[in-house]
């Protein structure tokens, strides 16, 4: 009777168990935010608000919505964040059931919208300010006697702020460096070679400088010249944040071109190519130009040649050396 | 009859049991995507409408008519742009990571132990994104003030640093570090022996870049440029929406490391370039 008993209880523990068991998944994070970047100009003592939307198409999260300040980092188009808000320009949440800093926990599937309100207080220095938008998941500890790592996931949506008492900006561009990668380089008298070999991408580095207070875009061209032949890359819309430089790229972008590169120019002809760029800040600004050139060589080609070449004659003497002798 | 109950009831038992160990659903990270275009127009949203073809929803099209950033700098005292204007992209950006957590278990002295985790980025409209990852400190103990140090990789001229990686093969090099595979990752990741160690927030240094593209972009103009027929049978070949890499984290510790439970938070950070 007691077996009996106990086999019931088990199988009916079993099969609550098993109708109850929500399948076990590794906790994903997936976040979406939207508008990407907010550019706007305002003046001292105005304010405006600006709606994010942010969804969570991952599991349940503790989520927090951050305002930091932030600094373009090296010429790549990276950024550093600061760990603390500061500067002149005062954020808050118009939102009544989420703050600033605070945690929340954001369920799966949930769309929330953070309304910030940017107020640009009076007397604030015109010129840029730049802060991103931060919805970042709070890590929570469960280490259980084991090494861990727990990872944070944030999403970021900069915010470059102009505060202007006109609305005009001023752009102060200039090329920072316009350069080739060239094979091989050589200096006769006081002119320099540039010797490339035409069967490989030619890579090419224009680097843009901001000297101004305010972020420039740059728009313009990259021309190819060899002969009569003439191709020409747009160079790709990006912002080039106050005092900062950055590596332009062309449009549309080149995959396998590495960070600190702009492109990997092509179908270069033999003979002197002229690889020109002209670029200007917008209307009423002027147009700035750059050039450089070399010498287009088939290298790998000729070099082939030459071992084809060598090989044939080397065959060509064995073979004479190695004559038959004619019979008498 | 107690017998015969018995005997009846041991196989619907059996069953049960054979029920519960083979049916369970397997444990599975989730991942979410999809194939789909989604196409739309944005500015400041005034007013707009959302159109989608009769064929199969395929395509999603929304516009917006009217432009806050239009009106005057001088009457409003402000101009406001949402989303990159040269695309007109207000689709979200996106980011995913495949697990919060990566557990090494116990750890055995020079035993290397490694984890993973998977990060997908999706722009879908435009431009760019970087990712950055740095972690709040070396592996500390949870309770006491041992650490695990960070990676020096193999040491010599195989001296890893938070930008530069380089080989961490020996088994008698610890500390905690990184490696990545995958698209948009940063080229000093040769092959998967290739380590850095986590920036340390509380140094502070600054995070490291560990993927960045200025490519990620849906097909706005498909390859070649399609004539006017209705979708699907709109051809080309669209670009990648999302990119992905895996990024590995290994520790190695050595035989006179304190025992006990070690963690730390790994801070992963994606933006849409500006």
């Amino acid at each position: 009777m007691k077996i009996k008993m106990i086999l019931i209880i088990t199988s009916l523990l079993i099969a609550v168990h098993y109708s109850l068991t929500t399948p076990c998944l590794a906790q994903q994070i997936t976040l979406s935010l939207d508008p990407p970047i907010v550019q706007t100009h305002i003046r001292p003592g105005k304010s405006i608000l600006v709606a994010y939307t942010v969804e969570n198409s991952g599991d349940p999260t503790p989520l927090q919505f951050l305002i930091r300040p932030f600094t373009p980092q090296g010429q790549e188009g990276a950024l550093s964040v600061g760990d603390t808000l500061e500067g002149p320009i005062l954020f808050s949440l118009e939102n009544t059931d989420v703050a600033f800093e605070k945690p929340f926990f954001f369920k799966s599937d949930e769309k929330r919208q953070a309304v910030v309100k940017i107020q640009i207080p009076e007397g604030v220095p015109e010129g840029d300010y730049y802060y991103i938008l931060l919805a970042e998941t709070v890590p929570s500890f469960s280490v259980g006697g084991q090494t861990t790592s727990i990872a944070s996931a944030a999403v970021g949506s900069p915010l470059l702020i102009n505060v202007t008492q006109t609305g005009i900006t001023e752009a102060k561009g200039t090329i920072a460096e316009f350069s080739i990668k060239p094979t091989y380089t050589f200096t006769f008298g006081k002119r320099i070679f540039r010797i490339v070999d035409t069967g490989i991408p030619l890579p090419l580095v224009f680097s843009i400088r901001n000297a101004g207070n305010t972020l420039i875009d740059p728009q313009g061209t990259i021309k190819v010249r060899a002969g009569k032949k003439t191709t020409s890359y747009d160079i790709l819309p990006q912002h080039i944040l106050s005092n900062s430089q950055r590596i332009v790229k062309i449009n549309p972008p080149q995959t396998d071109v590495p960070s600190n590169q702009t492109a990997h120019l092509s179908g270069l002809q033999l003979g002197k190519n002229t690889i020109t760029a002209s670029v200007s800040f917008g209307e009423n600004t002027p147009t700035l130009l750059a050039q450089t050139d070399c010498i287009g060589i088939p290298i790998r080609l000729f070099t082939l040649s030459f071992v084809v070449l060598v090989l044939c004659g080397g065959v060509v003497v064995f073979a004479s050396k190695h004559k038959p002798l004619k019979e008498e | 009859m107690k017998k015969i109950c018995f005997q009846r009831f041991t196989p619907v038992f059996l069953l049960f049991v054979f029920l519960y160990l083979f049916f369970l659903y397997p444990a599975q990270a989730v991942n979410m995507e999809s194939d789909q275009y989604r196409i739309q127009f944005g500015t400041i949203d005034i007013g707009g409408q959302k159109m989608t073809d009769t064929v199969n929803n395929t395509y999603t099209l929304t516009t917006s008519l009217g432009q806050a950033a239009a009106k005057e700098f001088a009457s409003n005292g402000f101009t406001i742009k949402a989303g990159f204007q040269y695309v007109y992209s207000r689709i979200p950006f996106t980011f995913s990571l495949s697990n919060t957590k990566v557990d090494f278990g116990t750890l055995l002295p020079s035993s290397p132990t490694t984890g993973q985790l998977t990060l997908k980025v999706s722009f879908g409209g435009a431009g760019q994104y970087i990712v950055t990852v740095r972690a709040d400190g070396p592996f500390k103990q949870v309770l006491g003030s041992n650490i695990i140090p960070a990676t020096s990789c193999n040491g010599g001229v195989d001296t890893c640093s938070i930008t530069l990686a380089k080989q961490w093969t020996s088994t008698s090099a610890y500390g905690l570090g990184y490696s990545m595979t995958g698209q948009d990752i940063a080229t000093d990741f040769i092959d998967s022996t290739y380590f850095r160690p986590f920036a340390n927030a509380l140094v502070p240094e600054n995070p490291a870049v560990i993927m960045q593209s200025v490519n990620v972009t849906a097909n706005l103009t498909p390859t070649p440029n399609p004539s006017y027929s209705p979708a699907p049978s709109l051809a080309g070949t669209p670009r990648d929406t999302t990119h992905q890499s895996v990024i590995t984290l290994k520790t190695n510790i050595s035989s006179v490391q304190p025992a006990g439970s070690y963690a730390t938070v790994i801070r992963f950070l994606a933006t849409p370039s500006f």
